[in-house]
């Protein structure tokens, strides 16, 4: 069991590295946001080729959840802030990164440890966000409808995975794996839903393109 | 202390809870965008069937506007040039009293003035002369006059538009519209008096009569070619017009905004 959600984990970061070079293909002609969203996706696959190398050196590598969180936390804010249009997006984002700075500052063994509450706030923010997206869509066709549905369902499940990621220390590991892999399913639907968004509307550049 | 089964099913649950309610919220978004589209999708299509029904009324005044002209042609002009060309005829054939062809002359001479006068009128019905050279408040003060000579009081006329406060194709909207809700009146709704309001400043127009109102025509209920040709009008000087009438106590027509369109 497993090894089979292990090779599902590596399964899932290929789809990423696929989705972030799909991605990379059209980023010249694209907007601003589908380029925010690229860096993301190639931000992540970093993350994720570092987080794996750390396991295979046998090396602690739960610092890399902090840069994990803070670059979401930019990258994302600046996709919604294109797709949002409302300088609020940065101001919250901005507020927020100062505050988990001065979180760090303050207790500098945070880094090596999970930062529940930093991790539960910068997703629920961008939980806000991709909700205020929601309701602007209703009324008219816009782009990256579908990675808003996948960013939405990830980030919730996703945040309270992470928020009792310290409980790993009181829980029997068994049972904490079983959440790391239920993480591992919801990633990998996020990152199915990406490639699917890319499939139906940056496949092809037509001359009228039809959103989803 | 918690068992470490119970904090993991407790956490499952959130999670599926969590997961049901992101679920519930997605599937809400779209079925209310599909309910949105299609509300505007709908609205879309009855602009275009709108502008459909406008366009065909265009078309239907047009004909009917042809076979007027084609009517007026032949009764007023044709019929008579004919009786001409029969006369000259005879004469060029000679062998007629002196006495008879001068008859005959003078019969070719009256008709050739009447169809010279009929010719006139066909065009001046067609364009009133007086509205392009003198504008839209002379081509309306004419209109009124005409109308006044045949029946005493019939028209009241307030107007102070100055020259040019429209350009000369929306006064001859303007003066179309006029001249339609002053035939509705004395033909469907057999008004005895009529009342004109002409301002230049903001351009509008305020129209009402004594008739019988609109839900006592034939066509009660549906709008006419004439209306709908009033309506295509309005809507090309972009104004916004109102249109009032109740069961004998004749109608009232107010258009405003005409600037609006610019």
């Amino acid at each position: 069991m497993t090894r089979f959600f292990k090779n599902l984990s590596y399964f899932a970061t290929i789809i990423l590295i696929i989705n972030a070079l799909l991605f990379l293909k059209s980023f010249a002609k694209e907007s601003k946001a589908f380029k925010f969203f690229t860096l993301y996706l190639i931000a992540m696959s970093l993350t994720q080729l570092g987080m794996i190398l750390f396991v295979i050196l046998g090396e602690p590598n739960i610092f890399i959840s902090s840069i994990y969180t803070v670059v979401q936390l930019i990258l994302l804010s600046l996709f919604y802030g294109e797709l949002i249009k409302n300088r609020l997006i940065y101001v919250f984002a901005g507020g927020l990164l100062c505050f988990m700075l001065v979180q760090y500052a303050m207790d500098p063994s945070l880094f090596f440890r999970y930062n529940s509450i930093g991790i539960s706030l910068s997703q629920a923010l961008l939980i806000g966000y991709s909700l205020i997206y929601f309701y602007r869509s209703i009324s008219a066709k816009t782009p990256f409808i579908i990675v808003n549905v996948g960013v939405f369902i990830y980030l919730i499940c996703s945040t309270l995975i992470f928020a009792s990621g310290n409980l790993q220390y009181e829980l029997s590991q068994q049972g904490y794996l079983l959440l790391l892999n239920l993480n591992i399913v919801f990633y990998l639907l996020f990152q199915c839903l990406v490639t699917f968004e890319w499939y139906t509307n940056y496949r092809t550049r037509k001359a009228t393109k039809k959103l989803v | 202390m918690f068992e470490n089964t119970d904090i993991i099913s407790l956490i499952l649950i959130a999670l599926s809870f969590l997961l049901l309610m992101a679920s519930a919220l997605v599937i809400f978004f779209f079925l209310s965008r599909k309910k949105v589209i299609n509300a505007e999708l709908e609205k879309a299509n009855m602009e275009i069937s709108f502008q459909k029904e406008m366009l065909q009324a265009t078309i239907l005044t047009q004909e009917k506007e042809r076979k007027r002209i084609a009517q007026d042609l032949h009764d007023a002009i044709s019929s008579k040039l004919n009786i001409v060309s029969l006369n000259t005829n005879v004469l060029l054939e000679g062998g007629v009293e002196e006495e008879q062809s001068n008859e005959m002359l003078a019969t070719i001479l009256q008709i050739s003035n009447t169809t010279l006068e009929s010719s006139r009128r066909i065009a001046h019905d067609l364009l009133p002369p007086v509205l392009q050279k003198f504008g839209l408040k002379a081509a309306v003060e004419e209109l009124t006059n005409d109308y006044n000579r045949a029946h005493e009081g019939l028209i009241q006329l307030s107007c102070d538009y100055e020259p040019e406060s429209l350009d000369s194709k929306e006064e001859l909207h303007v003066f179309r519209i006029v001249q339609e809700l002053v035939n509705n009146s004395l033909k469907h709704g057999a008004a005895t008096g009529i009342s004109i309001s002409l301002t230049s400043n903001p351009p509008s127009l305020s129209y009402s009569d004594n008739g019988v109102g609109f839900e006592n025509t034939a066509s009660a209920g549906k709008p006419g070619l004439g209306m709908k040709n009033i309506e295509s009008r309005v809507a090309l000087l972009g104004g916004q017009s109102n249109f009032e009438s109740e069961a004998g106590n004749g109608i009232r027509f107010t258009l405003n905004n005409l600037r609006n369109g610019n």
